[in-house]
């Protein structure tokens, strides 16, 4: 995909943060935004931006994305590239996680994503032209730390998807690209992540802000503006990258735990090497 | 405390092994018999799981992992019987595939509650059990080499896998930082002679109707063309053993086969140094 004027692009979670500002960064290249999120007025100005359509729904909902995508071709004819984008942040440690913690940010951060798939894949695959589809995953996708089990482990299920459905896509031609964008810190809502939980089920999961998280005391957080996570996110676009990085100075945990299970792969074939003998033996104890 | 660190220490405490009727869950249910334990198998599979159950001799209970209910349920059975309980393989699990383009809802829902939420389940209602302990325990969650590396028609699949391989290293960690004497591992292993094959079989009829997953069998796939290293269960019951007992992280079954997952590592540290390159100039 090399020119972006005219196309119609399905946002979710573009009431705020990276979500606005992939929105405003699509907008300004003469994209027409289909923006989907829970703040109607929020929604609105960024339809407004650029003649687009605002949708408010709840993305872990399975109709939201069929309807969506109903709403967009009834008023566009076509969808050119899905960002399926909607998610939220919040901590515990994995002991104290309830089952409803679980559902909960599975269904927003993982469901949210399968269901924009399945309803948009189609339409994108009638389109001659081919499209895109972007999943928001995080740093939080290729790592872990403390107090982000559920986090991590929604959003390496987003990396796994992605990297998946463009290996499937790929062998069908490559028409329709995916990547999954891999953000750091951005200057957005998700420390507010858990205001739209439907009720307060007694879990464990808080909203945090990253300058107060357990770790990161007197850390110098490198935040990066939603917008320009936005235009960082519009170039992966049209240079079809699988992985987006908006902080490639910040990838050294995730190169470390790579290199970590690459020497753990180069230990345990050691270590198995020496294992088939004792079976030998167990074999040949068995028959005498 | 040195928790499990010998066979000897292993002697006589109990594990807990899901999906052991058959396939890789059987297998690590004998080795770690062979080593003296107490074992408790689960399955979903009722006519298996009493079979191998009577021919292992050792008691077998009915559980479906994807309900969180049952999970607590057998967790009470096991400390009702047996008073502890120190080693919890979460291992059930089912492996068939689909183009993603090709899934209904209902695929990604039952694939994601066995291989995914079995796991989150199993955790929960063993971990607060294991911590009982003074000489701690081991949590044993079966991911794939799938929980490193895509693959076309994979996506389910690797999605939970990817997923249970997450939930790991942080349960890991977190159980260092406090300092617990119980240790998470997670079994990545490659091909294996299992019933995988037939992972559709525990599905109702009507669901697989409409269904876009097939079973399939890695033995009629091009996957390996140089021939398949198969390794049989009891050899992964042996890797879980040592596994156990060295408290590791990651535990590989095929490292011989870990090539493309070194590519795809390569393929991220490439992405991330050229948007370095990008960011810098």
């Amino acid at each position: 995909m090399n020119n972006l004027e005219g196309k119609v692009a399905i946002i979710t979670g573009a009431s705020s943060g990276i979500g606005l500002g992939i929105a405003k960064r699509l907008a300004a290249r003469k994209c027409r935004i289909v923006a989907v999120g829970r703040n109607q007025e929020a929604l609105d100005e960024v339809a407004a931006l650029s003649g687009g359509l605002a949708v408010a729904a709840d993305v872990t909902d399975p109709e939201t994305m069929v309807m969506v995508g109903q709403r967009a071709l009834a008023e566009f004819g076509k969808v050119d590239i899905l960002v399926n984008n909607a998610g939220a942040g919040p901590m515990a440690r994995l002991e104290a996680m309830s089952r409803d913690d679980w559902k909960w940010l599975i269904d927003l951060n993982l469901w949210s994503v399968i269901h924009g798939i399945q309803a948009i894949l189609p339409i994108l695959k009638a389109n001659p032209e081919g499209g895109h589809i972007v999943n928001t995953s995080s740093i939080a996708g290729m790592f872990v730390g403390p107090g982000i089990g559920a986090y991590s482990t929604t959003k390496f299920g987003v990396v796994a998807i992605s990297e998946t459905l463009r290996a499937e896509l790929e062998q069908e031609g490559g028409r329709i690209g995916v990547s999954v964008f891999l953000p750091g810190p951005i200057r957005s809502n998700i420390h507010l992540g858990s205001r739209n939980r439907p009720q307060d089920t007694g879990g464990a999961l808080k909203d945090v802000e990253l300058e107060k998280a357990e770790g990161f005391e007197g850390v110098q957080i490198p935040w990066m503006e939603a917008e320009d996570a936005g235009e960082i996110a519009v170039e992966g676009i049209l240079a079809n990258r699988l992985y987006i990085w908006t902080h490639p100075e910040g990838t050294q945990p995730i190169i470390a735990r790579l290199r970590g299970i690459e020497a753990s792969i180069a230990e345990s074939a050691g270590a198995i090497a020496t294992l088939p003998l004792r079976f030998h033996q167990q074999q040949s104890e068995k028959l005498s | 405390m040195e928790a499990l660190r010998t066979k000897e220490s292993l002697r006589g405490k109990v594990a807990v092994v899901t999906g052991a009727a058959g396939g890789m869950g059987r297998g690590i249910a004998e080795i770690l018999l062979e080593a003296g334990m107490q074992l408790v198998i689960a399955d979903i599979d009722g006519g298996a799981l009493s079979e191998t159950a009577d021919e292992l001799g050792v008691a077998g209970y009915r559980v479906d992992v994807s309900n969180s209910e049952e999970v607590e349920q057998l967790a009470q059975h096991v400390i009702d019987r047996f008073g502890a309980v120190h080693v919890v393989c979460n291992n059930a699990g089912v492996g068939p595939v689909g183009n993603i383009a090709d899934l209904t809802l209902a695929d990604w829902k039952w694939m994601l509650d066995i291989n995914l939420w079995g796991v989150i389940h199993g955790v929960h209602a063993f971990l607060p059990l294991l911590k009982r302990n003074k000489e701690g325990g081991s949590i044993i969650n079966t991911s794939s080499m799938s929980g490193l590396l895509p693959g076309p028609q994979f996506g389910p699949y690797t999605v939970a896998k990817y997923g249970v391989v997450a939930l790991t290293e942080v349960l890991a960690q977190e159980l260092a930082i406090a300092g617990s004497p119980v240790s998470a591992g997670v079994l990545l292993p490659g091909p294996t002679r299992t019933a995988i094959a037939s992972s559709m079989r525990n599905r109702s009829g009507a669901a697989r109707a409409n269904s876009g997953l097939v079973n399939m069998d890695i033995a009629d796939s091009d996957i390996f063309p140089e021939g398949i290293p198969w390794k049989t269960p009891r050899e992964i019951g042996e890797i879980v053993l040592e596994g156990i007992m060295s408290g590791e992280l990651y535990l590989f079954t095929h490292p011989q086969l870990s090539q493309p997952i070194f590519d795809r590592f390569d393929r991220i540290k490439e992405a991330s140094d050229r948007a370095m390159r990008q960011t810098s100039a």
